[in-house]
């Protein structure tokens, strides 16, 4: 039996147009100043992918990226996955499960996909081994079915998997990277350039052990975070609902704080009885069969399994309705069916759709229907209204926008490119940012929120500073806080509408979610004092791999990687303008509610003061020459000299 | 006598058995609901009151909010309720 | 004589169990190497612990000596019991999933907030 550590780190390149691979060890310092995940994936790609390079053609490159917690009780299974996005930004989305202990376990960290393969193709990766293999026969299948078929093939049930969909082999905007079913990530354009490069799957098998480097400071370290977060112990009020019941019930929490996006954002509220009808509690009653979780999870059932009974869709069986669906299947396109959620949202998830993509492109096209600028005509004779009325015309379009068939191939550009060839003002209707669809968290209530989905480097994305809320402050004094070196009034940044400390608030927890990601970890488990007290994840990282980084240094990682991701949009022509809310937030009030339009004279100081405590340029958002000489990028300097990219002192 | 709208979330629908229910009162404050709704709910207390401290439990959470007005997070339980009011709990 | 029983219908496949159980005796973290396993059906509907010891661990991490697996579950799929006191767990878990949903996703043992039992709550 093998055992291997967690202080070096290794990386299989993978050129599937010469069908050659090879298997490196990255240079011994980047887990200290990178950590692993995130961390090195942001790295790599800003190394590996120049400007200019087309993301759906052979020379984008595709990274999964583990680190040394997988494998490991805390890491959660997470995995990063990174590339160029096709819409010209960084594309990095993670998910859980159970795929990266079985790749670190295999004795890889790393798989770094170039090329474009000729036909169909998977890898299976075996203990620092790997295949091309061919995978016409694959081709085609919805991801339930490609995982089955998987399984059957290589008969071992503990190989784990990723794969895509039809929608990414037809390169839908959006299409995500999909494994265990109904694990996700990479929404903001990994599924497409892993389609564009013809790889349907990735297996991997390894039956390596983990060693880590202080087994007794580890398990010391382990029963902090668990008392943390466990049922019986977390200190946090979000801990026994998101828990067992789960994120659903914001449908019921969101309503009457006018923070629930209805009929595409033109309220902020939505009828009670309708919320009660698509929340957790009769989800739990009614469908759920049982829990699931992802890698050594320490809470009970943020996942489950569920199933239609009876009914008209008898049989219909899905997993994992959580915070997305409620909104975008729910309120957003104005739904109280919650069997029709159910179905909708277990359709995209076969298909190998973005759930945010199909329900904020639906809602789109809902609104451009209901005002004119769309006909019968244009949608092969479906009454696309707010409210559903044709259910099963509703379920027929999520196959079209997978297949990219009659109406469903306008909606699969997603609302930004579908709103640019209907035109006759129909930007208006549309809630992106960057050309990528928001989620569910509402703006115009939570300043630090609206920032946080304007400035991210990959589109609206809130794990890249979740929970966007405090722990109860008797928790951790004002001291503790100096000395953690957290620079806040906590009490003024976390007053939604009081644009004061939000910028520093969003650094602080953009950098902090960073570091999260790349031991890695999951930031859903951010809870009790997680968010601002960073000593038990630095414990269990020194733990497990025996580097002894400072804490400093630690945290500096975090904010090494956010200056990786600007400076490969910065590279790609990004610039301040370019972060900024969709245009309903910052020109309609939240009517009934009068919280006022996110306006520039609420917006851009809150930007200014964002990119200030960055050390980013106010001007143009682009990293000080001081800024990145402090986290030892002057590499980056150089780069942008020789792209005639202005540095600031 | 007060009308109240009751909201139970979650696992506090554990306790009471209903999503939501109409409820009438002389409690004065959400503190003095709270004890009231522990005679019929056994355990409502438990689940909000911090025994040592008389203070909102870490784990758990009350919105509260006046007729047609914006809910609020409850920090202080002497909070006072109102004729029409709503609280969410969970 | 307590035993280490499984109830899998509470079992959410997470695998700390086995993956903590792998790592007590020699710092490895290996999950085939555990003295408990969890087998998933394929399709992920089915998560069933095999248990292959005494409930005696050989470095429990928690000092009350019992069971590092059963500590550690977070749903309370794993019960370290007496054979009566087990069979009576089950019939608990019945009783509670009739009432109240809640308890398809966890066990009433592993939940630490009161709840109506028809007997006395919280207790």
């Amino acid at each position: 039996m093998t055992v291997r550590n967690n202080s070096s780190q290794t990386i299989l390149w993978i050129d599937l147009s010469l069908r050659k691979t090879r298997l490196e060890t990255l240079p011994s310092d980047w887990t200290g100043k990178y950590l692993g995940c995130r961390g090195v994936t942001a790295r790599l790609l800003f190394d590996e992918v120049p400007a200019g390079t087309d993301p759906l053609g052979p020379d984008n490159v595709l990274f999964f990226g583990t680190g040394p917690l997988d494998g490991l009780p805390v890491g959660m299974g997470r995995i990063s996955i990174a590339c160029k996005s096709p819409r010209g930004t960084v594309a990095e989305g993670s998910s859980g499960g159970f795929f990266g202990p079985e790749l670190r376990r295999a004795g890889v960290d790393y798989v770094a996909i170039r090329g474009q393969a000729e036909k169909p193709v998977y890898l299976y990766i075996q203990d620092g081994k790997v295949e091309i293999r061919d995978a016409r026969h694959l081709w085609g299948l919805m991801t339930d079915e490609v995982d089955a078929a998987l399984r059957r093939e290589l008969v071992d049930p503990d190989t784990q998997f990723r794969y895509i969909g039809p929608a990414a082999e037809n390169l839908v905007h959006a299409s995500p990277i999909f494994g265990n079913l109904n694990a996700s990530g990479g929404r903001a354009g990994c599924g497409q350039v892993m389609g564009s490069k013809r790889l349907k799957a990735i297996a991997v098998r390894g039956t390596s052990g983990i060693r880590v480097a202080d087994y007794d400071g580890f398990v010391q370290a382990y029963k902090v975070l668990r008392q943390r977060l466990d049922l019986a112990t977390s200190r946090d009020m979000w801990t026994p609902v998101w828990s067992t019941y789960g994120a659903p019930v914001l449908a019921r929490l969101f309503p009457d704080l006018g923070n629930l996006m209805t009929r595409n954002a033109q309220e902020m509220s939505w009828d009670y009885d309708k919320a009660m009808r698509i929340s957790s509690e009769p989800y739990l009653d009614r469908y759920v069969t049982k829990a699931k979780a992802c890698w050594c999870c320490p809470w009970p059932a943020c996942q489950k399994l569920h199933r239609i009974e009876s009914g008209r869709y008898a049989g219909f069986k899905g997993g994992n309705y959580w915070a997305a669906q409620p909104v975008v299947f729910g309120s957003l396109i104005d739904n109280d069916d919650l069997e029709l959620l159910l179905v909708l949202s277990g359709l995209c998830n076969r298909h190998g759709l973005d759930v945010f993509h199909v329900g904020y492109t639906l809602a789109w096209a809902m609104e451009c229907f209901e005002n004119g600028l769309l006909t019968t005509a244009d949608t092969d004779g479906l009454e696309l209204r707010f409210g559903c009325p044709d259910k099963d015309g509703l379920i027929d379009l999520v196959g079209k926008i997978a297949r990219r068939e009659g109406f469903g191939n306008l909606l699969a550009l997603g609302c930004a490119e579908a709103s640019k060839i209907v035109g006759q003002g129909s930007e208006r209707f549309c809630l992106t940012v960057k050309g990528q669809e928001l989620e569910g968290i509402p703006q115009r209530n939570l300043y630090m929120v609206a920032l946080g989905i304007a400035v991210s480097e990959v589109g609206p994305d809130h794990t890249r500073w979740y929970p966007p809320y405090p722990c109860n402050p008797s928790l951790i004094s004002k001291e503790e806080l100096a000395d953690l070196g957290v620079d806040l009034d906590l009490r003024l940044a976390f007053q939604g509408r009081n644009p004061e400390q939000k910028g520093r608030l969003l650094r602080w927890f953009t950098i902090s979610r960073a570091v999260v990601e790349s031991m890695p970890s999951c930031v859903f488990l951010v809870r009790d004092t997680l968010g601002l007290d960073m000593r038990p994840w630095w414990n269990l990282f020194n733990a497990a791999t025996g580097i002894g980084l400072e804490y400093e240094a630690f945290i500096t990682a975090g904010e090494r990687l956010m200056n990786l991701d600007r400076a490969f949009n910065i590279r790609e022509g990004y610039r301040r303008a370019d972060d900024r809310p969709p245009t309903r937030m910052a020109t309609e009030d939240v009517p009934g509610f009068g919280y006022p339009r996110l306006a520039p004279e609420i917006f851009e100081p809150m930007l200014d003061e964002y990119y200030e405590a960055n050390g980013w340029s106010v001007t143009t958002s682009i990293p000080t020459a001081g800024k990145l000489q402090a986290l030892g990028l002057d590499d980056v300097i150089g780069q942008f000299s020789a792209l005639g990219i202005e540095v600031e002192a | 006598m007060k009308n109240l709208e009751l909201r139970y979330v979650a696992h506090v629908t554990a306790l009471s058995g209903c999503l939501v229910e109409s409820h009438q009162t002389r409690a004065s404050s959400i503190r003095d609901l709270v004890k009231e709704l522990d005679g019929r709910y056994r355990g409502f207390q438990e689940l909000f009151v911090n025994p040592e401290t008389g203070s909102l439990n870490l784990n758990a959470m009350i919105y509260y909010s006046a007729p047609n007005e914006v809910p609020i997070t409850v920090v202080d339980l002497d909070q006072p309720i109102v004729d029409g009011g709503t609280l969410t709990f969970w | 004589m307590r035993h280490i029983y499984v109830i899998e219908s509470l079992c959410n496949g997470c695998r700390l169990c086995e993956v903590f159980c792998s790592s007590l005796s020699d710092g490895v973290f290996d999950a085939s190497q555990g003295r408990i396993r969890v087998t998933k059906v394929p399709g992920e509907e089915q998560d069933i612990p095999v248990v292959g010891c005494d409930g005696r661990c050989v470095r429990p991490i928690y000092e009350d000596g019992g069971p590092t697996c059963v500590a550690l579950c977070p749903t309370g799929a794993l019960i370290y019991e007496e054979r009566d006191d087990a069979a009576a767990r089950r019939l608990e878990l019945e009783a509670a999933r009739q009432a109240h949903s809640l308890f398809k996703v966890v066990a009433p043992w592993k939940w630490p907030l009161p709840w109506r039992d028809g007997s006395a709550s919280g207790d």
